[in-house]
């Protein structure tokens, strides 16, 4: 149950600030709603298992995250049904080969091949999005903090007046924009000198 | 030569790949990516530092949001709506039965009419002889399943070797080959997915290496992890091959990771030994990848 002193607007208003405030608006999701519970629903009815939902929640709390962050969302419906559209879309995309696959078990040797085929293509997605993401997640621990914060909120849609008020630069936007070149220099020689990146692509 | 100093160009790069570049700039900016190799390196470059940074943000709010659901797991949801759906089901079985009761008493012959020395009681019982199934006052709990985080990322890296399941085999192996009909028919419960009963039939089947290969997946399929370990820590102690003990080893390390809390020292001490590149191992990129999996989910 939607907490009473929350409306959408107020959710929407913590999500597009500061840090605090979208620490805030998480919270609130994750404790006062039943937003949860509702993909928890939907995914166990769907042959999901906990811990399905349980990715499918996160990774449409991310989506949901950036579209209201972005403008996508355009209020045109309640934000939980909003949130609940992107779950369900994030399921069908992450697990809909399972959910077809299941749908079909008569035909066994079919099935098999099907169980087969859709094994050994998730564990290479897996194999393949893991080594990505380690090498991603190299580069990315090459941001030192104030970087790593400048970058994060300029990819969120911040503009430079935000990202140098939160980030506490006394130069204001102008300042924010020299200081983000900075850390994209620095990234791109870094990555620039180390071929590997090719790899990546 | 690169383009890092031209401010206006990166910011040009940054809308590109962000989308936001009118569709017949776009167009244009393509046409010059594609006559400029520099350029197209710088984008791509810019391209890896985006996702980078979008896959930074996504692993840090992954981790808050973990730890915010620590308060109420899923686990507890799931545990909380079955507990739901149990309830439920005992209210809907009350009402049947008092339905059923209701509809007994209404056929019930009409009793005789009281004599003056017995009055009728005003809360006669109705169904006296029909016993109404009252809802407990606290349902037994199912125990709630506990996720195994680490058996579902083990289920998800499991990917039996490509010639298991080639019927090949079956005339590599002179042990096997001679038993062909038992094999045969243990590899048609295996693809028939009755792990168990296949993996008991290839027991049975001695001094076989290749029929001990299918008896460890099969074991593992049937998510009998123990014995499925056991094989494949016996087939890493032979050491017949390089290739023989590195494929025992990392189908050892999913094993071990369906019990990672029990396991931890074994998994990690096998993980270290497969992602460091001078040990070359043959499993080492799904190694490095399990590797980045675990520790994301290490940071809740």
């Amino acid at each position: 149950m939607k907490h009473p002193e929350w409306t959408d607007s107020d959710l929407i208003r913590d999500l597009r600030g500061t840090e605090a405030m979208r620490d805030r608006a998480w919270a609130h999701i994750l404790e006062h709603t039943d937003w949860r519970a509702s993909v928890l629903k939907f995914v166990l009815k769907n042959n999901g298992s906990t811990e399905d939902a349980r990715e499918v929640f996160q990774e449409a709390m991310f989506s949901f995250y950036q579209s209201i962050r972005s403008g996508r969302f355009e209020s045109k419906s309640g934000l939980k049904t909003y949130f609940i559209a992107i779950a369900k879309n994030k399921w069908f995309r992450m697990f809909g080969n399972r959910v077809r696959h299941q749908k079909h078990e008569d035909n066994l040797a079919r099935a098999l091949d099907r169980e087969a085929h859709w094994d050994g293509r998730r564990a290479e997605e897996a194999f393949m999005s893991e080594d990505r993401q380690e090498y991603l997640l190299k580069i990315a621990a090459l941001f030192g903090e104030r970087c790593k914060q400048i970058m994060q909120l300029f990819s969120q849609g911040f503009d430079m007046e935000e990202i140098a008020r939160e980030v506490g630069l006394s130069g204001g936007a102008d300042a924010a924009k020299r200081e983000k070149y900075r850390c994209l220099q620095r990234i791109l020689r870094h990555i620039a000198d180390n071929p590997e990146w090719k790899n990546h692509i | 030569m690169q383009y890092y100093d031209d401010d206006r160009l990166l910011d040009k790069i940054e809308d590109y790949l962000r989308g936001k570049l009118p569709a017949q700039e776009a167009a244009d900016f393509e046409r010059q990516i594609a006559a400029d190799p520099v350029l197209a390196e710088t984008v791509d470059m810019m391209r890896i530092e985006q996702q980078a940074i979008e896959l930074m943000f996504r692993e840090e709010l992954r981790a808050k949001l973990e730890a915010l659901e620590k308060s109420a797991p899923m686990s507890e949801l799931a545990a909380a709506a079955q507990h739901r759906g149990t309830k439920r089901i005992w209210l809907l079985a009350a009402l049947l039965a008092l339905l059923v009761a209701g509809g007994v008493w209404f056929f019930l012959p009409v009793p005789e009419l009281p004599t003056e020395t017995t009055k009728p009681k005003p809360d006669v019982p109705v169904a006296k002889t029909i016993e109404v199934p009252t809802e407990p006052t606290t349902e037994p709990d199912a125990p709630a399943a506990k996720p195994n985080r680490y058996l579902a990322i083990a289920e998800r890296f499991y990917l039996p070797p490509q010639d298991l399941v080639s019927q090949k085999l079956l005339s590599e192996d002179g042990n096997a080959h001679n038993r062909e009909g038992q094999f045969a028919q243990a590899v048609a419960l295996y693809e028939k997915g009755d792990f168990g009963a296949a993996a008991q039939l290839f027991s049975q089947i001695p001094d076989a290496p290749i029929a001990r290969r299918w008896e460890a997946h099969a074991f593992f399929r049937a998510k009998n992890f123990g014995k499925a370990a056991a094989i494949f820590q016996a087939q890493t102690a032979r050491q017949t091959n390089d290739a023989a003990q590195d494929e025992a080893e990392w189908y050892l390390l999913l094993c071990h990771l369906s019990d990672y809390p029990k396991h931890r020292v074994q998994a990690d001490t096998l993980l270290q030994k497969m992602t460091n590149p001078a040990n070359q191992h043959a499993y080492r990129e799904q190694a490095t990848g399990l590797q980045a999996r675990l520790r994301a989910n290490g940071r809740q």
